[in-house]
């Protein structure tokens, strides 16, 4: 890094340009998101109901506005934009924490088996049943599978109270694996079961189709904690990139803050796989193009990928639902389709000696 | 470092900003919260019932649903609801169907669809713009579906779409016409396909030796014991080998274990069209060739719709099968 002065000065500059930038896109992909839909709705009618929802009553008359059109806006589209922020926010500073932490602009959450437990966990709820008995179930097993992932892996990489970057990695892709094999193991045994297989490859695909506002409260929690935790360990993340030696030296507890924001990281992607099935390359794009603009500092980095990872994200689900209407293409395609040929970029630019700072 | 030192550090201002950010989100959020179910004018506010009506039926899940009046806006999330829907009740009162019901490959009502002006079920907002009052889904389905569909008012009711016998297809027809005040169209096609299954079991020769039947779909599936399938051979007085073997409802299987089985005939399916290309091809499997099966040739293929639609269409299944297995009976 150059001069403090200097640096804090750019720091400066990308939050106060930056960040509003990043909001006031966001807050167009919103707009955008739920005037566009497979039946047209005038763009003001989008903002009445909102503002009628959100503002006491009677402060926005919504005579003209057909049932049909409330119902819509509020039941369909607006839960379904709210979970593409939320969880697309949550993949990009989840993938931002462990480009981070691993300081590899290659990571990403499915590195150490968190998006392939998460996996798991719902597709036991497809062949179990669980999934078409409640609504929670799903995003529960999900949410669980995650958190055992990174328990697990964190378990077999820890050997006396150290947790080399190395180790974890590997343990990730083991685990990773497995947890891939026993989901196409279930899916295999289901797969003359048209029905049940039909969900699960669809769900494993990514989506956001028949998204109600209980997916939106079941995900804040997990999803408000993740990002608290990964605010407070900006700093440490930042001294981390200069290797952990020095960040030791500098005061940072290397294996404690390690710890936690593997913990965050597998909250957030836990709570986004929830509420979305499986979506990748959201959490290794976001953080990397924002880097690029913004700089390495995480002070800027983790709320500008949560604001890029909400905005992309939503964009993509707009673009899968209207690409090919009546019917959707599965997001998971849609976000694949813009990061394959970046993950091809990166690769180049890597072998020519990039790195994150 | 201590929480009061991180406090200091990240600024008050920030701190405050952030915290009055998120109080305001909260605001709104709670705001929001109030008022998520939609109340759309539905069946049973209307003053006058017909003869019958109100009624109450009990769902797959054991939910109950109250209706007023029989339905006259009726969406179907599943193909064989689709079917069950279009056997019992006129097109007119169909305002939704599943997108594979559009799909001759799969669908029996395809060449009716698509002549009406009927949305598909799996785009939420034309299906709410058609105001259903009542939407059929599979009891497999995802409860997100049904979660959606109750919160923007419409009645969602779960119907069974999987069946290990006929009793079961006759009892998802005889709640169809329950639902819909359509009765007696329920017990007319009930009444035809029991005539028709009769029939298929009749061709069979009293003393007949039962023959060994192996299902083999897709992928190298099969259906053991407690599927239609089995049923269907069972009714037919044959071996479903699959089950013979242990293997369960739904199961993969190899040409090793063909081989073994030695079955006298396999059922196989295919897309329409394909199904002598599908025949050759399963005939030249080394593991099909050495069965009796292979060797006399007695191998039937017929398209995917027998396979995939079952609902009162399996009576085409059951005198395909019963056609093949006792050909020289009418």
């Amino acid at each position: 890094m150059s001069s403090d002065a200097g640096s804090e000065s750019r720091i400066r500059t990308a939050a106060w340009i930056g960040l509003p930038l990043l909001a006031v896109l966001l807050a167009a992909a919103v707009v955008a998101a739920i005037a566009i839909g497979s039946t047209g709705i005038p763009w003001v009618t989008v903002v009445r109901v909102l503002a009628a929802r959100v503002l006491p009553d009677g402060w926005i008359d919504l005579g003209g506005v057909s049932e049909a059109d409330q119902v819509i806006i509020w039941m369909i589209r607006m839960p379904r934009v709210v979970v593409a922020a939320l969880a697309g926010g949550a993949l990009g500073v989840a993938g931002t924490q462990m480009q981070g932490l691993f300081r590899n602009p290659l990571a990403e959450p499915s590195v150490i088996g968190i998006s392939q437990g998460a996996a798991l966990g719902a597709v036991v709820t497809f062949v179990s049943g669980l999934a078409a008995a409640a609504v929670f179930w799903l995003p529960l097993f999900a949410f669980a599978g995650a958190l055992a992932a990174l328990a697990t892996v964190y378990t077999i990489a820890t050997r006396a109270g150290r947790t080399p970057v190395a180790t974890l990695l590997l343990a990730g892709i083991a685990l990773g694996a497995l947890a891939t094999a026993v989901s196409s193991l279930l899916i295999s045994l289901s797969v003359v079961n048209w029905q049940v297989a039909n969900e699960i490859v669809f769900w494993m695909m990514g989506g956001l189709d028949n998204r109600t506002w209980t997916h939106v409260w079941m995900c804040l929690p997990p999803l408000a904690l993740g990002v608290l935790g990964a605010r407070w360990y900006t700093r440490d993340l930042d001294l981390l990139l200069l290797g952990e030696e020095t960040a030791a030296s500098l005061g940072v507890e290397v294996e404690r803050v390690r710890r936690v924001i593997l913990t965050t990281a597998a909250m957030l992607t836990g709570a986004a796989v929830a509420v979305s099935g499986v979506i990748g390359f959201v959490g290794l794009i976001v953080p990397h193009m924002l880097r690029l603009v913004l700089g390495p500092s995480h002070r800027v980095l983790l709320p500008a990928a949560m604001l890029g990872g909400a905005s992309f994200l939503i964009l993509c689900d707009l673009l899968a639902r209207t690409i090919n209407p009546p019917e959707e293409i599965r997001l998971g395609i849609i976000t694949a389709a813009f990061g394959a040929p970046f993950f091809l970029y990166l690769l180049r630019r890597q072998w020519g000696g990039y790195s994150l700072q | 470092m201590t929480l009061r030192a991180r406090l200091l550090r990240r600024g008050r201002l920030r701190a405050v900003l952030e915290a009055a950010l998120c109080l305001v989100l909260l605001a709104a959020a709670w705001r929001a919260a109030d008022g998520t179910r939609a109340d759309w004018p539905r069946a049973e506010d209307s003053a006058e019932s017909p003869a019958g009506f109100p009624r109450t039926v009990h769902d797959h899940a054991g939910d109950p649903l109250r209706l007023a009046r029989p339905p006259a806006r009726i969406a179907s999330q599943a193909l064989v609801t689709d079917h069950f829907l279009f056997a019992v009740v006129p097109p007119s009162r169909i305002a939704a169907v599943s997108s594979v019901a559009h799909d001759p490959r799969y669908s029996y009502v395809a060449d009716v669809v698509a002549g009406l002006d009927v949305a598909v079920v799996e785009d939420s907002e034309a299906l709410l713009r058609r105001r259903p009052d009542l939407l059929l889904v599979s009891h497999a389905a995802r409860a997100d579906m049904v979660s959606v569909a109750r919160a923007a008012g419409i009645p969602a009711f779960r119907l069974r779409t999987e069946f290990d016998d006929f009793e079961q297809i006759t009892a998802g027809l005889e709640t169809v016409g329950r639902l819909t005040g359509r009765e007696r169209a329920a017990d007319r096609v009930i009444a035809e396909f029991r005539e028709r299954v009769a029939a298929a079991v009749a061709r069979r020769p009293a003393a007949a030796l039962p023959p060994r039947v192996l299902v083999y779909v897709a992928m190298s599936g099969t259906f053991g014991a407690g599927s239609l399938f089995d049923h269907i051979l069972t009714e037919l007085g044959a071996v479903n080998v699959a089950a013979e073997q242990g293997v369960g409802p739904h199961g993969m299987i190899s040409g090793e274990q063909i081989a073994g089985w030695n079955p006298d005939w396999i059922v196989a399916d295919a897309p329409a069209g394909e199904e002598d290309a599908a025949r050759r091809r399963i005939l030249d499997q080394p593991g099909v060739a050495v069965t009796t099966a292979g060797r006399t040739g007695q191998v039937l293929v017929l398209d995917h719709r027998r396979f995939i639609t079952m609902s009162h269409h399996a009576a085409r299944l059951v005198e395909a099968v019963a056609a093949a297995l006792y050909p020289d009976t009418p």
